[in-house]
């Protein structure tokens, strides 16, 4: 065996596992999407890739697009727009160097009108731990209609006070009962936080700077 | 007789047969260094039978070992990609449980055991359940598996007609729904739903919670 022949074969065992996906997913994709929709997607997975972004999440968003039967304008809106909140996401998530999730979970929640401060806070208050679970809640509690402001300030409080990932979760969980029972989405996010930030390690010094989400009957 | 001992009697003899020995004078030690540097240098006798030799690793090297290098190279190339992106867990490593989410349900035990960092989650078996008796296939699509509908088939429970799945699934919030005969869009009933703004038809929430 020769020198050239065995390092070609060393290389090949090593790049091509890691770039296995790859190949799979452009041919998803390009059986998926017309040829016009599939040059402006490799477009902007080549471009995430020169920002040296994740790429799977905008193949995902183009082959969501295409098994929802979007039309090709609308893909290729989506998955620039993606892309650029991606952009924002893993600054704002920025340093400690974010996951894909944390990132995904970031563009989806500036998608829904969150802040970029409002990433970063959550980041700092989350402390190493990853922060995906928390934005995905956030995005949650804005989608079923808690205000922006609202629901980042609570999310922040929760993560601050150490709260779990399960506790974000199952809070967000009985909120969206709450308000399936008629309850004011505001009103059912204060409610549980209020509940919730008891048990937390890290309340004491936060419950005081919590507002009701409407004024006191006296 | 100890070790130490033992070795303590070579080297003593080495001395006394050394000290026997005439005094080598400087012109005779010159003379073997330089014709040492002129004689050409063949390469160890290991190397001669095939076996490893650092200054022509590739060509004294077996094949036998460099298809092993090869097939480590090849696993740790695998690993490495699934240690640089966590987001397309391919194992399913613990049963499911009841969840809270309603609709899909995790499970108790993550499926990954390896070290990883703090930020990284490790993915969660999850499972997904429809009942769809006049179904002939129902697959899952959604934003954990490439809303790939051929890579998420449900599989008919024989007992009680539910289709069923469980995936690992990394925690976060996910958006999915059922395929029903290849082409029915079916949100989950006891998922919540959420408005689509990028394509305009809905799909179920999931929550996974980090375990």
């Amino acid at each position: 065996m020769t020198r050239v022949a065995a390092a070609a074969l060393l290389l090949c065992a090593i790049v091509a596992p890691a770039g296995a996906q790859s190949p799979s997913a452009d041919q998803r994709l390009a059986k998926a999407l017309d040829a016009e929709t599939y040059a402006a997607v490799t477009r902007v997975i080549r471009s995430a890739k020169a920002r040296a972004l994740p790429v799977d999440p905008i193949v995902d968003k183009a082959l969501e697009g295409a098994v929802k039967g979007a039309r090709p304008v609308r893909i290729r809106a989506a998955v620039v727009a993606l892309a650029d909140r991606m952009v924002v996401a893993r600054e704002a998530l920025s340093p400690p160097s974010p996951t894909v999730a944390e990132i995904g979970a970031g563009a989806e929640a500036l998608g829904k009108g969150v802040p970029r401060a409002t990433l970063r806070t959550i980041r700092i208050a989350g402390g190493d731990r990853s922060v995906a679970v928390p934005l995905g809640v956030l995005t949650e509690l804005v989608a079923r209609g808690v205000s922006v402001q609202r629901a980042s300030d609570q999310v922040v409080a929760l993560v601050k006070s150490g709260a779990t990932s399960q506790q974000l979760a199952a809070l967000s969980d009985k909120v969206r009962q709450d308000i399936e029972t008629g309850i004011d989405p505001a009103a059912a996010l204060d409610i549980r936080t209020r509940g919730l930030l008891p048990l937390l390690p890290g309340s004491s010094r936060l419950a005081p700077t919590l507002k009701p989400a409407s004024p006191r009957v006296p | 007789m100890t070790d130490h001992e033992e070795v303590d009697g070579v080297i003593r003899r080495t001395i006394e047969e050394l000290r026997a020995l005439p005094a080598a004078s400087d012109d005779a030690v010159s003379r073997i260094v330089a014709a040492a540097r002129l004689t050409p240098q063949d390469p160890p006798r290991d190397a001669q039978r095939g076996g490893w030799y650092w200054v022509h690793p590739w060509r004294r090297m077996p094949a036998v070992t460099a298809a092993a290098l090869v097939l480590v190279a090849g696993i740790g190339g695998y690993a490495l990609r699934s240690r640089m992106d966590g987001s397309r867990p391919a194992a399913v490593a613990a049963a499911p449980a009841t969840g809270a989410n309603g609709g899909a349900a995790a499970a108790m035990a993550p499926v990954a055991s390896e070290d990883l960092p703090a930020n990284v989650e490790r993915p969660v078996a999850t499972q997904f359940v429809l009942a769809a008796p006049t179904a002939q296939s129902v697959a899952l699509v959604g934003d954990f598996n490439g809303w790939d509908p051929r890579s998420a088939p449900l599989a008919r429970d024989p007992q009680t007609g539910l289709w069923t799945l469980t995936l690992p699934v990394i925690p976060g919030r996910h958006v999915y729904a059922f395929l029903v005969d290849g082409t029915e869009w079916t949100l989950d009933p006891r998922a919540p739903q959420e408005r689509d703004a990028d394509f305009g038809r809905p799909g179920s929430v999931l929550l996974v919670e980090a375990r």
